[in-house]
């Protein structure tokens, strides 16, 4: 028996490094990865697909991304969605689930796990869903949710969403799932696998090889560990096989660089030229180091290039720290003297001072300097 | 350029003139205003500028007046390399000569003379210059700029540098550029900034309020679901509180059948006590029946002593009172004939003087009397007359004019005289006269008379046409008498002038007898006069009938007024003596009345002690034969054994009743029944609650919160980056413009550093060692500073300005003109608004910036440059002097 296993679409979320051109591109690619997610389905045979909570950014996002999201699931009718309400789209008062677009516009094969009854999916197959009913449970909703249930012939794949006991440091928090009860669950037969959701990357958890994070499908943020996957569950009692199959195309990428020699901008140059399908890459840089004017000047083109091209380039501003001091190469090629070439020598003084609270304006200002020098007639 | 020498032949008033000028140091040219010492500066300035063939207006200004002569300059000069003679005449025989005498010869004459000295001049002198130091008397005292070439030559040699190029010049415009995108001229933001800013503020506004709103929805879900979950809670402490109000009534019931029972026994337990209040009463009130029966028997007696001490007393004060009632009889009486005999002498003083007053007013009235007759008579008098004194003139005037016509006439008219021979009839003028034999007929005849002698002849006598016209005139002066006369009533001029007379008595008289009227009137009327008169006879009449003869009338009104005067002293005596009496009179009055109302007093007190002694009596009679004292001792033993029986059944009661704790078990029920009633409400504000989220749930949860919120925080982070950054850039280009300003303007100053320390330098002779000035860009003076104090140069006053000028010409010439180079500075008796302390410190400067430069001072003043030390001096000399010349 065979399914997939996804979650934390968080469909309709907004990113502020995006500008009003990357953000619908962003959205787009994120019922895309739905539709590819049905299509997979399709293709591998499998029994229905349950997203592990986080459909929705919140409970409150705009009707339309409602109604994209149930457009995009239809357009596989065949695969079943069984949808789990986490803790950004909870199933309260407010619920998104029970939003009149939702209710009117649900496609048949689109499902909410409303409670924990254990639901027969196709032949000896049992869901038992731990939604959340608000966004902040007293317990672990998971193992309620497998608490009391008598053994059956089954075959039971627990949805479910939150975090791990074993991953928390905040271990006072009542609704962390407990890893143990589930291993033992599992142990005992009482369950097969436990689909979980909110970790963004994709996590095999515990020993049994039944317990996993499928992570999500896109991208939302650099410190993701192998997000982009869904799992493709080959459950049977006695085995599983899952694997990872992706389908997110947008990449976050953030580095630090170490600046100080040409070469070291040729470095970043190569790499960011490396980068594939650069309008879907968010980039977020830190420079640390010492460069001359004219070095400053052809990272600041190189960098105002690259930034033409990604989907978002960002300064990472905790990790930057570049000095830009005037080396006399510089200075003579500025080809300065009298006062405007003492005012140059009192700015890069100012600019190399490292106690100096002024030093990076002052560099900027040696730079604004040697922009205005070189500039040729017309403005650039 | 240096002036060797300057002469000048027919111009202005000067005939021919000559002047040698040393090359270097000062020259003050003295002389009179009209031997030409300001000629000289303008012929200087004119033999430069102006050909000879010019006829302008300021060129046939410089020809003598009355002269038919041609002005003429010649100059001596020498310019760099050059030295040369150069003369100009104009207007008669007009011509230009150039003599160069270094460094080769050349002789040029008209128009090549001309060009050859610009083209010389051109090359040698700096033109902006020469005009720059020239300051000419009374005009251009203000400093002027010294952005001349030859200055910021020599500026750029002590410089040594090239201390600004071109280029720096665009980048500073374009670091200026930069500067205005970000800032306004006066250091605020730009408009780009503000608006940046005004953008990324509304943005932060749109995102907090939408995310205000998301938040506010999801603490109505939160609260929604907290409700949802309160709802179970309140509906178990209802059931709770609703239980607990049941056992708590059940116990209530029982309270109050124990306090029902308790109130009964309250009841009896008060009527037994009432009964034994009552048994106290009877007993007491007798006690007090005996009490007050003794307290009467001794009121009465002490009543009956009072009776008897007042008899005595009271027949004191009624024998007092007797006396004193005798003394005020006589004492009135007295008074009464004393009064009367007052007001008899009064009366008669009165009508003594009524007396007196009946007789002054009868001989008013009479007075009057005759006035009124006197002014009627000579009303009538006037009202026939209406002649006055101008009338009678006007009279007598024509009466002369009728004497004067009938004298012309007779003298002029013909006479007829008939002599009858016989007697005759005839008719003389139409009116039948008889003449006796020899009588004789004269009639002078005026116009024409007929004389008809009759049956005989008719003659005709006619008078001549002179003795006509006399005869008219006399007619109609005649006729003028007539007329006058018979307007005002008389015949002729002496009737007037009686009539006239008459008139002028009758005014009189009317005028003495209104005065008369008016005296004796004064504001009375004659009715009313009369009327007083009668009123006082009738009183007069009435007081003789009605007075007794005796005694006496007194024999006048003084001695009347006499009389009365004594008897009002009398009777004042009189008068005091009765009111003393009567005064006494009350004393005693009151006193026995006094004593009577004591006497009545003690006597009813003794009525009423002896009446209440006998109610007492009968009370006690009475309540004894109601019930015996023995009865009344019993009765109260034994209410009191009953009082004790009903007060401890009542106690048993009140302890059971503590027992169950009523105060207590009143405040639970109370406290659980106000639980129930608040489970009720809190369960409903809970459902309303509930209600309320759901229907704004329903409506706001589909609005979209979620994802507006999302990108209006999106975008108000994209404004607040793209804000940050503009104005970072705005900081940078402030520090880089600041910076480069700086720079640049210390630049300028080491640049100006020579001129502005020459200046300061020649200043300090003037104004000693605290003076100072900052020169502009355009190597102008801007401020001056003195004993600490910076103005600009505008606020300094016209001496001090004027005194600047030149010290910045001498300045400037000294900078400039090491050997034969720069330019004279040629002052035009300047420094007019000097005072004479000042032109000393001027010239000791004027002499120091002689040492490196020519300075020509022209002075018709030779006081103002004394103290110029190391000056040669040159007297122009006057006209006739040069004449002689």
């Amino acid at each position: 028996m065979k399914f997939i296993h996804t979650a934390d679409w968080q469909l309709g979320m907004t990113r502020h490094f995006l500008d009003e051109d990357s953000q619908p591109r962003f959205d787009e690619a994120r019922l895309d990865a739905v539709r590819a997610i049905g299509a997979l389905a399709a293709e591998q045979g499998c029994e229905f697909v349950v997203v592990c909570g986080d459909v929705f950014e919140s409970n409150y996002v705009d009707r339309k991304v409602v109604g994209h999201a149930l457009e995009a699931m239809g357009a596989t009718p065949a695969v079943d969605f069984y949808l789990l309400p986490g803790n950004h789209d909870p199933l309260d008062a407010s619920s998104v689930f029970r939003s009149e677009v939702f209710v009117r516009r649900r496609p048949d094969n689109v499902r909410v796990l409303e409670n924990s009854e254990p639901i027969a999916v196709g032949d000896g197959v049992e869901l038992i869903g731990a939604p959340w009913m608000s966004k902040h449970p007293s317990t672990d909703l998971v193992g309620a949710a497998c608490s009391g249930l008598e053994t059956s012939g089954a075959k039971r794949v627990v949805v479910g969403h939150g975090q791990l006991d074993s991953r928390s440091p905040d271990s006072l928090n009542p609704a962390l799932i407990i890893l143990n009860r589930l291993e033992e669950l599992i142990a005992s037969g009482g369950i097969h696998y436990v689909a979980l959701g909110d970790r963004h990357s994709t996590t095999d958890e515990g020993d049994s090889g039944r317990i996993w994070y499928a992570g999500a499908p896109e991208q939302t943020d650099y410190d993701e560990v192998e997000p982009g996957n869904v799992l493709l569950v080959d459950l049977e009692t006695d085995h599983v096989a899952v694997t990872r199959h992706r389908v997110g195309r947008w990449q976050f990428e953030r580095r630090q660089w170490n600046v100080t020699t040409d070469g070291d901008i040729d470095e970043i140059e190569s790499w960011l030229e490396s980068l594939d399908d650069k309008k879907r890459q968010i980039v977020k840089l830190g420079l640390e180091g010492q460069v001359s004017l004219a070095q400053k000047a052809r990272l600041d083109a190189m960098l105002a290039h690259h930034t033409e091209l990604l989907g978002a380039f960002e300064a990472w501003e905790r990790r930057t720290d570049l000095v830009v001091v005037p080396d006399e190469v510089d200075i003579e090629a500025l080809d300065l003297s009298g006062f405007a070439l003492d005012a140059l020598r009192e700015l890069s003084g100012r600019a190399a001072a490292k106690d100096d609270s002024g030093a990076v304006m002052a560099q900027d200002a040696v730079a604004l300097m040697h922009r205005l020098h070189q500039r040729n007639g017309g403005d650039r | 350029m240096r002036i060797h020498r300057i002469r000048l032949r027919n111009f202005k008033g000067v005939e021919n003139s000559e002047v040698h000028i040393p090359a270097d140091g000062v020259t003050i040219i003295e002389g009179d205003n009209e031997v030409g010492k300001s000629s000289l500066a303008e012929a200087l300035r004119l033999v430069f500028k102006e050909l000879h063939s010019s006829k302008k207006a300021y060129i046939k200004d410089t020809q003598p007046v009355g002269r038919d002569v041609g002005p003429e300059v010649e100059v001596e000069a020498s310019s760099g390399r050059y030295r040369f003679v150069y003369r100009k005449r104009w207007l008669r025989q007009p011509e230009t000569v150039l003599e160069i005498t270094e460094p080769r010869h050349e002789q040029l004459v008209h128009r090549e003379a001309h060009e050859r000295v610009n083209s010389l001049l051109d090359e040698t002198l700096d033109r902006v210059l020469w005009d720059a130091l020239w300051v000419d008397q009374g005009v251009r005292l203000e400093t002027p700029t010294f952005d001349v070439p030859s200055l910021r030559q020599s500026l750029d040699t002590s410089a040594g540098a090239t201390e600004a190029g071109a280029d720096h010049d665009v980048l500073w415009e374009r670091v200026c550029a930069e500067y205005a995108r970000y800032w306004t001229p006066t250091g605020r933001m730009s408009a780009e900034r503000l608006e940046l800013q005004r953008r990324y503020k509304e943005a932060a506004e749109a995102a907090e309020n939408l995310s205000e709103q998301l938040d506010a929805l999801t603490d109505a879900a939160d609260e929604l679901d907290r409700c949802r979950r309160e709802q179970s809670r309140l509906s178990k402490n209802q059931t709770l509180a609703e239980r607990e109000h049941q056992a708590l009534s059940e116990q209530w019931q029982q309270v109050l059948t124990l306090r029902n029972q308790r109130d009964q026994a309250e009841h009896r337990f008060n009527a037994a006590q009432a009964q034994m209040d009552a048994a106290k009463g009877h007993h007491a009130r007798r006690g007090k029946l005996v009490e007050q029966l003794n307290a009467a028997g001794q009121k009465m007696a002490q009543a009956q002593a009072d009776v008897d001490a007042a008899a005595p007393a009271l027949t004191l004060a009624t024998q007092l009172r007797d006396e004193a009632e005798s003394d005020f009889d006589s004492a009135r009486r007295s008074l009464e004939t004393a009064e009367s005999e007052l007001h008899r002498a009064q009366d008669d003083r009165d009508h003594l003087r009524r007396t007196i007053d009946a007789e002054l007013l009868q001989e008013r009235h009479s007075r009057v009397n005759g006035a009124q007759q006197q002014l009627a008579q000579a009303e009538k008098v006037l009202d026939s007359s209406r002649i006055t004194s101008k009338m009678v003139d006007e009279i007598e005037s024509a009466h002369m004019r009728v004497v004067r016509a009938d004298a012309r006439t007779l003298s002029g008219a013909a006479n007829v005289e008939i002599s009858a021979l016989q007697p005759m009839s005839l008719g003389i003028g139409g009116e039948a006269f008889r003449l006796e034999a020899a009588e004789v007929h004269s009639q002078a005849v005026a116009d024409s008379l007929d004389i008809e002698i009759a049956e005989v002849a008719t003659l005709r006598v006619t008078a001549g046409e002179e003795a006509k016209e006399s005869a008219a005139r006399l007619a109609a002066a005649r006729d003028d008498l007539r007329q006058l006369c018979a307007g005002v009533d008389v015949s002729d001029l002496s009737e007037a002038r009686e009539a006239l007379r008459r008139h002028e008595t009758a005014e009189s008289e009317r005028e003495s007898a209104q005065k008369t009227i008016k005296q004796d009137l004064r504001d009375l009327t004659v009715d009313v006069l009369e009327q007083k008169i009668r009123g006082l006879h009738h009183g007069i009449e009435e007081y003789r009938q009605s007075r007794p003869e005796e005694p006496p009338l007194p024999a006048d009104h003084d001695e009347a007024r006499r009389l009365a005067s004594v008897l009002e002293e009398q009777h004042t005596v009189l008068l005091r003596a009765r009111d003393d009496s009567e005064s006494r009179l009350a004393q005693r009055r009151k006193a026995l009345t006094d004593e009577e109302v004591r006497q009545a007093v003690a006597a009813n007190r003794l009525e009423l002690a002896q009446q209440a002694n006998a109610a007492a009596e009968n009370d006690l009679v009475e309540a004894r034969a109601d019930k015996s004292d023995q009865e009344l001792r019993d009765s109260f033993d034994a209410a009191e054994a009953q009082v004790d029986a009903a007060e401890q059944g009542l106690s048993g009661l009140l302890s059971r009743l503590r027992e169950a704790n009523e105060d207590s078990l009143a405040d639970r029920l109370d406290n659980v029944r106000d639980a129930a009633e608040r489970a009720d409400r809190e369960l409903n504000t809970n459902r309303d609650r509930q209600r309320k989220l759901q229907i704004e749930l329903g409506i706001r949860g589909n609005e979209g919160l979620h994802t507006k919120s999302g990108l209006a925080e999106a975008a108000r982070k994209r404004l607040h980056r793209q804000h940050l950054s503009l104005e970072s850039r705005a900081e940078v280009a402030r520090l880089l413009h600041e910076t480069l300003s700086r720079h640049r303007e210390a630049a300028h100053r080491r640049y100006l550093a020579p001129f502005k320390a020459r200046i300061d330098d020649l200043g300090r002779h003037v104004f000693g060692s605290t003076f100072s000035v900052e020169l502009d860009n355009e190597l102008g003076l801007a401020r001056r500073t003195l004993d600490g104090v910076t103005l600009e140069v505008d606020q300094l006053s016209t001496g001090a300005r004027e005194q600047l000028g030149i010290l910045a010409r001498l300045a400037c010439a000294a900078i400039v003109s090491p050997g034969k180079g720069g330019a004279p500075v040629i002052i035009d008796d300047a420094l007019g608004w000097s005072d004479p302390q000042r032109l000393q410190y001027m010239g000791s400067a004027i002499a120091s910036a002689g040492n490196h430069c020519q300075v020509i001072i022209l002075t018709c003043t030779p006081g103002r440059y004394a103290h110029v030390g190391n000056a040669q001096v040159v007297n122009l000399p006057s006209s006739s002097e040069s004449e002689r010349a």
